[in-house]
């Protein structure tokens, strides 16, 4: 339809203490800082267009409200079980009321062959993401840069992001692997430059992220979408379900693949050990933590839990606790 | 002889052992201020001076604590929860498998296995509840030194409930205490118990096993000792220099590094 999305989601100290006087003090340090971000510069590319906000955690449905600012948010009402028929067939009904509203905003028909020519370009940033990725794996791409690339997605436009990308990797593929480290998984409440403590922490303590399921990061990119009928519809439903049936944000009630997909990882790529990340107010996250500490535990891994936000004061505690992580 | 040397780098003091073969021969703790390397050489010639040796019988330094990264020297450096872990299993003639650190701005409970390898740990964050710094603050309020805390906590029998696990919270609450006027020496065994139970709620999630040990300046408030002892059903035990076990645990750490 010739629209680009563009994320909200801001990873700035600074912008966030904009909005502290009108926030509750708990609140998501990265909503908190994505409302002042809103305060202090409106969204660049078209101020009419709405704002899709899909009901995610209570922060998110609340953020209009407490942020105020035009133009209101589209709500697409997220169905958090997501296993079943029922939900998905939801989904699929709010994924079409999301196209009749930018239909109307642009004037322009979706249609088949516009869907599919789009479907093409995210394919080949998807294939790109994935060499990306497997540059990580083979410690050829430091956990710090793998994250910086992943974080500028959807701050321009897709095809320009994936040349980018693409050419970045064309240099880097050439370079030497790092020797073999004490790789960590990542996982947790999404990381967002600026913000890039806790990786700096990490690689501090002698550790680099040799995978991670933030979605701000690897978790972008769940997949490619495949349809089986490519019919106006067939590819609306397979788009559906790659975004909803085979998301795995905490936020789902039904979530037992998060816990096997961080799992797999460990196992496949001999990473041992995951370093938790949650954002203070950050409650899918926290809450996860209690049931996934447990599960790792038990098959060996090891696992540490950093609740911290976006203040840089308590970074030598951190560290302490990294450094023994690191160690045992 | 070949002296090995630790030094605890703390948010609170910095601590410096001397040690011959396994033996601690000598041991000094002072305020933490700045000028870390001037402080750490300072108390190394001190050492040396006390034991009548000259430098060239330093087998080794090693730094730990807070302050590691800040030394410029020729030293080794190691985390502060392995140089505990290290030092308390030593020292304990390698019984202990649960380590309590009271430090001056965290709280650590350590796991360790039958050989003493580090297994598992928790760590408070950033709050200062509980900790060292937490203490000193209380008595700044009460007007009355940390060192008498233990003595002036044991013969309570019907302590204060304070609530709060916030230090700022906590400190609030202990001025209305004082206030209504409420005697110190409830108050003083109420943050006894209320440290215990923080230090419960942060090894909650540990699959902890006995021996218990507990280290860091606090160690020798037998009142809190008691107050824990209670709160998590088990034996605790001190070792003979709470305070220098890191330290201790850094000097020995060369066996190993
Ligand atoms: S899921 Fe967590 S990090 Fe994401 S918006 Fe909600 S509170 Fe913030």
């Amino acid at each position: 339809m010739g629209l680009h999305p563009l994320r909200l989601g801001s990873g700035c100290f600074c912008v966030g203490r904009l909005s502290a006087s009108h926030s509750p003090v708990l609140m998501c340090p990265l909503l908190k800082a994505t409302m002042g971000l809103l305060q202090f510069q409106a969204p660049t590319q078209n101020d009419t267009m709405p704002w899709v906000v899909p009901t995610t955690c209570d922060w998110v449905v609340k953020f209009q409200e407490l942020a105020n600012t035009q133009p209101e948010a589209y709500f697409l009402e997220l169905p958090h079980l997501h296993r079943g028929e029922k939900g998905q067939q939801r989904w699929l009904e709010e994924i079409y009321g999301l196209v009749r509203l930018l239909e109307n905003q642009t004037g322009r028909k979706l249609n088949r062959k516009t869907l599919l020519s789009s479907v093409q370009i995210f394919m080949h940033a998807w294939k790109v993401f994935g060499r990306l990725i497997e540059l990580r794996r083979k410690r050829v791409l430091a956990g710090v840069w793998f994250m910086v690339a992943a974080n500028s997605f959807l701050l321009d436009s897709i095809e320009i992001w994936t040349e980018r990308v693409h050419q970045m990797l064309e240099t880097v593929a050439t370079h030497p692997p790092a020797p073999e480290g004490n790789g960590v998984f990542l996982a947790g409440s999404p990381i967002i430059f600026p913000n890039f403590k806790l990786l700096h922490l990490i690689e501090t303590a002698g550790m680099d992220v040799y995978g991670d399921d933030l979605c701000t990061s690897e978790r972008i990119w769940p997949g490619a979408v495949c349809y089986e009928e490519p019919s106006y519809r067939g590819i609306m439903r397979a788009l559906a379900e790659r975004y909803h049936k085979a998301c795995i944000c905490p936020t789902f009630a039904d979530n037992e693949r998060r816990i096997n997909s961080i799992l797999n990882t460990l196992q496949q790529h001999h990473i041992r050990g995951v370093v938790y990340h949650v954002l203070k107010g950050c409650h899918p996250f926290d809450i996860e933590s209690f049931n996934l500490e447990p599960r790792l535990k038990s098959r060996g891994y090891h696992f540490l839990k950093i609740e911290t936000d976006y203040v840089q004061e308590d970074s030598q505690n951190i560290l302490t606790r990294l450094e023994a992580f690191g160690r045992i | 002889m070949g002296l090995k040397v630790g030094i605890d780098l703390g948010s609170t003091a910095i601590k410096v052992v001397f040690v011959e073969n396994e033996h601690l021969v000598w041991k000094k703790a002072v305020p933490t201020t700045p000028g870390q390397t001037r402080i750490a050489d300072h108390l190394t010639a001190e050492g040396l001076w006390a034991l009548r040796c000259t430098a060239d019988t330093l087998e080794s330094v090693v730094f730990t604590g807070y302050g590691k990264g800040l030394v410029n020297g020729t030293g080794k450096v190691i985390d502060e929860v392995s140089a505990n872990s290290l030092g308390a299993f030593l020292l304990s003639g390698g019984k202990a498998r649960t380590i309590i650190n009271i430090g001056g701005q965290d709280v650590k409970v350590i796991r360790l296995s039958a050989t003493g390898k580090l297994l598992d740990f928790k760590m408070n964050d950033k709050c200062a509840a509980g900790t060292g710094r937490f203490f000193e603050l209380a008595g700044r309020i009460l007007d009355t030194p940390v060192e008498i805390f233990g003595e002036l906590g044991q013969a309570v029998a019907d302590p204060v409930n304070i609530n709060s696990t916030c230090a700022v919270f906590a400190e609030s609450e202990i001025v209305s205490m004082m206030a209504k006027g409420i005697a110190k020496e409830r108050i003083i065994q109420g943050l006894h118990e209320s440290i215990a139970r923080r230090i419960a709620g942060l090894a909650g999630g540990l699959d902890m096993e006995d021996d218990f040990y507990l280290d860091g300046g606090s160690a020798n408030n037998q009142a809190l000792v008691t107050a824990i002892e209670e709160e998590l059903c088990r034996d605790v035990y001190v070792l003979p220099h709470p305070q220098f076990t890191v330290a201790y645990g850094a000097a020995r750490s060369v066996e190993t590094l």
